[in-house]
């Protein structure tokens, strides 16, 4: 099911809530105490406000140093450790070993977008269902038109000796 | 000018760019200095920006001093130590002063470097940036508000082939291209046979047709310097071979030259590589023995 067929209600939410900021703060907080119930021990979350979970195999890319959402960067060191903190493993090499479990490699092909820093430590689901940020992408088939890339690099892994 | 990048790039020729680290200092005649060793010799020279987190002189105002001399400049951009309001002013400050390239990185963390108590800023990453700066040079800022004389710049991205994963690299790579980068400069290459198997991976996406892949070259003076680099540059992977092979040269200087011509012979026969980035960190002088002893003076 997707978020977008009641675009109404996240009209009306959205309005609601911005015009009373007393209970935009409350609401807020209540979704962040909920959302971080779940997500922390789950995903380690970081709370960015702005989740990409899904795109990521659901391992939270903001555990990264560098906070990249379009990982892992050039700094790894062999073996696939991290550059900042050499005993841990880089949090894309994860996010990648577990992409080709799910088979949701070619959901890494999708570019995302800087991130709204200005939505730092507030309640993504809520930010959801305001319609300020887009929905989990939980179907492959969405992004099937790259899937090209994921046979291609499963093949380049293979060649690796 | 004599050579420069985007002519190289528009008609095709074998790309060679050389890399210039600016000094600790204020000083311009050290890079005055060290661009003497570049002319007629490379397309374009890289000015790098604070690299490794060591502070040093503003990779614009080294380039500006380089297109004094007549040089053409790739100026870095790490996304370190700007967020995303200052480093589409730096791009618009640069083209106005007459840079033409810029390489747009994430940029090595401030871990790495002598002032780890400053704080990071990565507000974007390397692949956002790309596409932010693509946007400016369409017209378009960030927000979507219009650019009236917007930047005319060549994009340049980085990428490392022997990172791990490699499927990782590739995909990363795809999206670089796909946020509009015109170039790729890649991390130096000592292991030919994995930076081929990396490059025919690139093949299978055709992203060589897209963009030119310029293959990084590293020529060192010692032992001590290739393990420095090894321990101490984030991303430089170094094979013991190569280190043993240097620690028994008789004149280590010599056969650093020699293993830099023979490593540019070998990445010259893969299919799809476009050009050659000769980065001898601290040791600029040696450009031109490279690029003529590979036999690449000529090359037009």
């Amino acid at each position: 099911m997707s978020l977008h067929i009641v675009p109404r209600f996240t009209r009306w939410l959205d309005d609601f809530l911005s015009a009373r900021p007393t209970v935009e703060r409350i609401v807020s907080a209540v979704g962040l105490v909920i959302e971080n119930l779940v997500k922390v021990p789950l995903f380690k979350c970081q709370r960015c406000g702005e989740c990409i979970l899904s795109h990521t195999a659901f391992v939270c890319s903001q555990r990264c140093p560098k906070r990249l959402r379009n990982g892992g960067c050039g700094g790894t060191r062999p073996g696939g450790f991290c550059e900042v903190y050499p005993e841990r493993r880089c949090i894309w090499f994860l996010i990648y070993s577990r992409a080709r479990v799910l088979g949701r490699v070619a959901m890494l092909t999708e570019i995302m977008p800087g991130h709204r820093w200005d939505f730092e430590k507030t309640s993504a689901w809520l930010n959801v269902f305001r319609g300020r940020e887009e929905p989990p992408v939980w179907s492959v088939r969405s992004v099937a038109e790259r899937l090209d890339f994921d046979v291609a690099s499963r093949a380049l892994d293979e060649r690796e000796p | 000018m004599e050579r420069s990048l985007r002519s190289a790039v528009e008609k095709n020729e074998f790309i060679v760019t050389g890399e210039l680290g600016p000094p600790e200092s204020a000083s311009a005649d050290a890079v005055r200095k060290k661009a003497c060793h570049f002319r007629g010799v490379v397309d374009a020279v890289n000015t790098t920006d604070n690299q490794s987190g060591i502070v040093r002189m503003s990779s614009i105002a080294a380039a500006k001093l380089l297109l004094e001399e007549g040089l053409d400049p790739v100026v870095q951009m790490t996304c370190r130590d700007r967020n995303r309001i200052a480093l589409a002013s730096d791009i618009l400050g640069a083209a106005a002063l007459g840079v033409r390239n810029v390489l747009l990185l994430t940029g090595d963390h401030m871990a790495m470097g002598n002032q780890p108590d400053a704080r990071p800023v990565f507000d974007l990453d390397s692949v956002q940036l790309i596409a932010a700066v693509r946007g400016m040079c369409g017209g378009r800022f960030m927000n979507g508000r219009e650019i009236k004389r917007p930047p005319d710049l060549l994009l340049g991205g980085a990428a490392n082939p022997f990172a791990e994963p490699m499927g990782l690299r590739l995909i990363r790579l795809a999206k670089k291209v796909r946020a509009g980068v015109d170039f790729i400069q890649t991390q130096a290459v000592f292991d030919v046979d994995r930076f081929a198997r990396w490059m025919s991976g690139v093949r299978d996406l055709g992203l060589h047709e897209r963009v030119k892949i310029v293959a990084g070259v590293l020529p060192v003076r010692s032992a001590r310097a290739l393990e420095y680099m090894r321990d101490h540059v984030s991303g430089m992977i170094v094979p013991e071979e190569t280190v043993r092979r240097m620690r028994s040269a008789v004149d280590a200087a010599e056969e650093g030259v020699r293993l830099a011509c023979e490593l540019i012979e070998r990445i010259r026969e893969i299919p799809g590589v476009s050009g050659i980035h000769l980065m001898p960190v601290m040791w600029e002088s040696i450009t031109p023995r490279v690029v003529e002893e590979a036999g690449l003076l000529h090359r037009h």
